[in-house]
């Protein structure tokens, strides 16, 4: 986990006791808060949820509309079920306080795909994607984001962010 | 999420309308909970045509159902989902055809 430098961390304070997006300081999550600003001029999709069992569907919904607006060609069911278990697995695995909130990003890519991120303020979980024979909770999730998104990660310059990138 | 009960005959069908994610699986969870004990000859058939999104919670749950029936000796049969949201997840992981779907109704 990279250490936080003094200002971030109090921002992540805020944000990781907070489940108001009002709360959420407009500038603190740098190298988050840039991909906003994408050479479309189009503002990305930025939330914050509660850390609950509800997560994962307001965090679909979301992101549905995020890509219906901006008519992105991409498989909305794939997307949606990327979104899904990216979130569910913040909401599951994560060792952030329970009270605490989840980050959602979206943005367009240049080639008119999309880049989801999902940060969460625990410091991660294994990101070896298991195979569904493996049947270890969490592991069908990741294998899946493995298996369609064009590229995926997990940072640890803020908090943990899952990444997954879904080309049109 | 919607979940109706019905018997048909020795079969038990579960009906459910709208999204399997995490926060809807503890509901069906519970509706089939000890309903189906070891050696009960019972049925359970899901439908699950009318669930409009599905992920992996969902899938283990159906994984988990199906090794339970073939420890406990009982019969599940699965009515697959209509809906594109909640096929997806079938068809990425293979279980469409590893899942005991009715044949005629093969994600």
């Amino acid at each position: 986990v990279t250490m936080l430098s003094e200002g971030a961390s109090m921002d992540w304070e805020r944000f990781s006791s907070s489940t108001d997006v009002a709360e959420w300081p407009r500038e603190a999550p740098d190298g988050y808060a840039r991909r906003d600003r994408g050479e479309s001029g189009n503002a990305g999709l930025r939330i914050t949820l509660a850390r609950d069992r509800r997560a994962p569907s307001l965090a679909r919904n979301a992101v549905r509309a995020f890509s219906e607006e901006r008519e992105l060609p991409i498989e909305s069911a794939t997307l949606a079920l990327l979104v899904s278990e990216v979130v569910s697995n913040a909401v599951l695995h994560s060792d952030a306080p329970v009270a605490s909130g989840i980050l959602l990003c979206a943005n367009v890519l240049d080639g008119g795909g999309v880049r989801v991120e999902v940060i969460d303020g625990g410091s991660g979980f294994d990101a070896t994607p298991l195979s569904p024979e493996a049947g270890r909770c969490g592991g069908y999730g990741l294998y899946l984001v493995d298996e369609q998104a064009s590229d995926w990660g997990v940072d640890h310059e803020y908090g943990t962010c899952v990444w997954f990138e879904l080309e049109g | 999420v919607e979940i109706r009960e019905r018997a048909d005959g020795e079969t038990h069908v579960l009906w459910i309308e709208g999204e399997l994610d995490l926060s809807t699986i503890p509901e069906l969870s519970r509706h089939i909970g000890a309903e189906f004990g070891a050696g009960s000859g019972q049925a359970l058939t899901i439908d699950l045509s009318d669930v409009t999104f599905m992920d992996s919670s969902g899938l283990r749950l159906l994984i988990e159902l199906d090794k339970r029936a073939q420890t406990e000796g009982w019969r599940l049969a699965l009515r697959a989902p209509r809906h594109e949201g909640a096929k997806v997840v079938l068809r990425m992981t293979g279980a469409d055809e590893a899942l005991p779907f009715e044949e005629d109704s093969r994600p």
